[in-house]
């Protein structure tokens, strides 16, 4: 023990009872304890006094815990008392913040509502996670497809494996129902008798159980039970529908609740599979032979099951049935509740909804982020820069009337959180404004009241406050550090040239940029897309949908001659031409090319004679179908470029079909036409395979002569009316159609250019706020150089030129990153357009031009002050 | 006043006031000490000090930092204007509830 520590209280306790004593009575109260202590010393000897000692620090320990409590909400009355009052006396920077902060929490919002309900897309299944679709393999390698099983796969592993709960069947078609006076042409599900064991769709009529045993038995949708029987109750009636060639009555033993928004899969007529595929279904067959069809299967696995475990078990028993030798008959499984989110092999599906792309959800919350940090940084800013500038002086007389650096960082973070949780306020009002909007942009029906799931509203919560926090932390941590006299004497801004604030205008002028030129590029993906050479002329041509004639109806009215005829004799109208497959839904089949062995997708099409000139399809070898040639019906089919070069080697022209792949059909090659994109511009060309028409188009292509849209399209109305009288006359124009496919394209196109143009505007005002503070530190310097003789136009020099440099600097930190995401994001595109270094530097030169625009409005105002007031201000 | 002090304020208050320019945390302890008889906690009576300054019944002042303190220095209270009201108050408040009852006096 030193010589200090004699009659001094035992060390330890006396470190205790400084821990223990609340900051406000640390300068006395240690000392009233030592005082008495020394008493109890003087009278009673050194173990007497530190037992009183310690008894005493022991026992006050409740006191001065309830009142450390008790001055810490005092704290918080005064912290908040003054961070209202410093909101109040600047409203400006505290719109900016607070502003700033709603628009990034905002898309915040809209982000986490749209991941939201993508993760919670196809969720309602109970135990989603056990069901599972079967896939067939095909191929070796780079070629491998998987495609829908053989219809009898499905029953057999339900038969077979004790894993599988259920399995069902699911094939789509199209079915004309009779109801009373109207038919209806109607999309059909055709499902097992155990599709509700599998799926969880609740029905407000009927047994889940029974409804689909009976052979002519149909459960509706409410929209169709609407459709059919109004509001009467459907159970038990009957629906006269036709199915391929077979018409039957079906009794209704079901009605389903209203399928949710978020499901990959939805139905208004579900009918036993047998109805729609025919008792082919059943049998076991050479793949891709009509005798045994496909159909998409859907199983349910047992509590417990391993999918993998399950799938190495499948080629024991399912190659006894199937037909080995052209095909291995390896099949596979994939998580149903993944479908949606895009993840894995999950390629095509003939029954569920197109998926989302995942790439979507990445974007949209990477973007809010990105809004939500240049709004976070600014207002880290605004609350250091021009704010703290007069706030340095308070700060210094806090910590000269003993407040520690604890308590202003207290201060600030609670001023920080004040902005944050009035930000998200703002937020969530403009997200209400706004869902609207976004609705329409991105296809989805989001509604507020998802905010009633507490998680949701709890993780927006706590997103604020963290960022209110964090955001409150730098400038706490910074303007409470200096000494007081420094403070005072302002050396705290004249010294510091707020290395870090530029550290931050930086960074958020690159994700400007970054922005702004990934918007550039998304826009012009879009316009290329939307105005790419198709290859053939969809400007000027009228496209009919037939789909709602019956082939009886279409042969009894002579329909395709007759219209053809009735619409020829009027001068407006150039061609007309038929169709079997609409533009975008060529059928496809799978092909095994001979030569290479490789498996192929070719596309069909079953077009008539007119075809070529309606579309503007350019022949580059050979002939097209022609009336010369009688034998062209069902010996010629026409191939595109694509096909030939896959296939035709070494001269298409003349090559018979059975030359290419196995088939009985005769036809032989006649011509080959240029390229040209029939499905969208996202996919690659496929070889494709036209042949000549017989009979029952569903789709008629019309080709304008002149300019005059309206009077055309009131003639071929007319004309069709006259043809096909009590069908619905359905019409649309092909270019617009075709360019209706980058809807999508153009949503995400929009959004991103209105997200980017709130963050630069964010960025705009951070950087207006460095100005002001600049200006400020150097009032005295302009106005001495305006003495001198600098021209105004030089004082806008000397404050922009940093800010220039700045901007500048971060066109060029951005220039990787947009590079990097643009690329992956065209990548997705087969047919793209190139990284023009234009667009890069326009990018970067219009961000440049709003922070020059910005500062440059400020400094001229600045420059045109009187030097002599300059020179007063202190 | 329209809150009557407790009675541990109106202890405290008492001890200030007579101690007059002594008064400081110690020998406020030792005051109320003598006084009741109780031993409390020297702990116990900071808490109710801040508020009763706080509540601007008390006012205080750093005094210079002695040795024998470990270098700290004494925190002097003094009671204030509007302290001698509220004690006044709660005198009248605690003799008219006692008017009347004769027992406690003879005792």
């Amino acid at each position: 023990m030193g010589p200090d520590q004699v009659g001094r209280p035992p060390r330890l306790a006396r470190r205790l009872l400084s821990r223990l004593l609340p900051h406000r009575l640390k300068p006395t109260a240690a000392g009233d304890f030592e005082e008495l202590y020394r008493r109890a010393l003087a009278k009673g000897g050194r173990a007497k006094a530190a037992a009183w000692y310690w008894r005493q620090v022991v026992k006050s320990a409740p006191a001065f815990f309830v009142a450390a409590v008790y001055w810490r909400f005092e704290m918080f009355g005064s912290y908040l008392k003054l961070a209202l009052r410093h909101m109040r006396r600047r409203p400006g920077s505290a719109a900016v913040n607070v502003g700033g902060l709603a628009v990034g929490l905002a898309g915040c919002v809209l982000a986490l509502f749209f991941v939201w309900d993508e993760l919670a897309f196809d969720r309602f299944h109970a135990g989603v996670d056990r069901i599972y679709e079967v896939k067939s393999r095909l191929g070796v390698g780079d070629d491998t497809v998987f495609l829908e099983t053989q219809g009898p796969v499905g029953p057999a592993l339900a038969a077979e494996f004790q894993e599988v709960a259920a399995a069902t069947r699911l094939a789509r078609a199209d079915v004309v129902v009779q109801a009373g006076e109207k038919v209806f042409l109607q999309d059909g599900l055709g499902a097992d008798a155990s599709f509700f064991e599998v799926f969880s769709f609740p029905l407000s009529r009927g047994d889940p159980a029974t409804a689909l045993r009976e052979p002519y038995s149909i459960v509706l949708g409410q929209r169709a039970a609407r459709l059919f029987f109004g509001t009467a109750d459907p159970l038990g009636r009957t629906v006269s529908i036709k199915i391929a060639n077979e018409t039957a009555d079906y009794r209704v033993t079901g009605l389903a609740a209203g399928i949710p928004a978020r499901s990959s899969l939805d139905f208004d007529l579900l009918l036993p599979i047998l109805r729609v595929k025919g008792p082919a279904i059943d049998q076991w067959g050479a793949v891709g032979s009509s005798e045994s069809p496909d159909a998409a299967c859907f199983i349910r696995l047992r509590d417990g099951a391993q999918a993998d475990v399950l799938a190495s078990k499948f080629p024991a028993t399912l190659d006894k049935h199937l037909a080995r030798g052209s095909y291995s008959g390896s099949h596979y499984l994939f998580p149903f509740a993944q479908y949606h989110r895009g993840a894995g092999d999950y390629s095509f599906s003939s029954v569920l909804k197109p998926r989302s792309s995942p790439l979507f959800s990445v974007l949209l919350t990477s973007l809010a982020l990105l809004v939500l940090l240049i709004a976070g940084l600014n207002f880290m800013n605004l609350s250091v820069g021009a704010a703290a500038a007069d706030r340095a002086r308070e700060i210094g007389i806090r910590k000269v009337f003993g407040a520690r650096q604890g308590d202003l960082l207290h201060q600030f973070r609670l001023e920080g959180l004040l902005t944050s949780l009035a930000g998200l306020a703002g937020g969530l009002g403009i997200a209400w404004i706004v869902l609207p909007a976004f609705n329409a942009l991105t296809g989805k029906g989001l509604r507020l009241e998802v905010l009633e799931d507490g998680r949701l509203l709890a993780a927006l919560v706590l997103l604020a406050v963290l960022l209110g926090t964090a955001a409150g932390s730098y400038p706490g941590w910074s303007l409470s550090r200096p000494r007081p006299t420094d403070l005072f004497r302002g050396a705290f801004f004249l010294g510091r040239r707020s290395g870090f604030n530029r550290a931050f205008l930086l960074f958020q002028l690159a994700i400007s940029v970054f922005l702004v030129t990934t918007t550039g590029f998304l826009f012009r993906q879009h316009r290329y897309l939307a105005r790419a050479d198709l290859g053939y002329d969809a400007g000027g041509v009228v496209t009919l949908d037939l789909r709602q004639l019956t082939p009886q109806f279409q042969g009894a009215s002579n329909f395709m001659p007759v219209l053809k005829a009735r619409l020829l004799q009027h001068p407006e109208i150039r061609s007309v031409s038929y169709a079997y497959s609409g533009m975008s839904s060529w059928s496809v089949r799978v092909f095994k090319g001979d030569a290479s062995q490789k498996l192929r997708f070719v596309r069909l099409n079953d077009v008539d004679a007119d075809y070529r000139d309606a579309l503007g399809l350019r022949l580059v070898e050979g002939r097209w179908f022609s009336p010369d040639f009688p034998s062209d019906a069902k010996e010629a089919v026409v191939v595109n470029e694509t096909f030939a070069r896959l296939f035709g080697s070494p001269q298409a022209v003349g090559k018979s079909l059975s030359e290419i792949f196995p088939t009985k059909s005769p036809a032989r090659i006649v011509g080959v036409v240029r390229d040209f994109h029939f499905s969208s511009l996202r996919r690659t060309i496929e070889p494709a395979m036209i042949g000549l028409i017989a009979e029952s188009p569903q789709w008629a292509y019309i080709r304008l002569a002149g300019n005059d849209d309206r009077s055309a399209l009131g003639i071929i109305e007319k004309e069709f009316k006259a043809a096909a009288p009590g069908h619905p006359f359905i019409w649309s124009f092909l270019d617009e159609e075709a360019a209706r496919q980058y809807e999508s394209e153009a949503r995400w196109s929009v959004m991103i250019s209105l997200v980017s143009l709130f963050a630069v505007l964010i960025a705009c005002a951070g950087v207006l706020a460095l100005a002001i503070q600049t200006s400020v530190r150097k009032t005295k310097e302009i106005g001495i150089r305006r003495v001198i003789g600098a021209s105004a136009l030089q004082v806008v020099g000397l404050l922009s030129g940093g800010f220039a440099r700045l901007a500048v600097l971060a066109g060029v930190l951005a220039w990787p990153a947009v590079y990097i995401a643009v690329r992956k994001v065209l990548a997705g595109y087969p047919y793209r357009i190139g990284l023009s270094p234009w667009m890069f530097l326009a990018g970067s030169g219009l961000v440049l031009l709003l922070v020059l625009a910005t500062v440059g409005l400020h400094a001229f105002r600045v420059a045109r002050a009187k030097p002599a007031e300059a020179l007063k201000c202190e | 006043m329209d809150r009557i002090l407790t009675r541990a304020e109106e202890f405290l208050l008492l001890a200030v006031l007579k101690l007059g320019d002594e008064a400081y945390p110690v020998s406020i302890y030792d005051e109320i000490g003598k006084a009741t008889g109780a031993s409390w906690t020297l702990g116990a009576i900071y808490f109710p000090l801040q508020r009763l300054e706080d509540k601007g019944l008390l006012t205080s002042s750093l005094g210079d930092p002695t040795s024998e303190r470990g270098g700290k220095s004494r925190r002097y209270y003094r009671v204030t204007e509007a302290g001698r009201e509220a004690l006044a108050a709660a005198r009248r408040a605690q003799d008219s509830m006692w008017r009347g009852i004769g027992w406690a006096r003879t005792k």
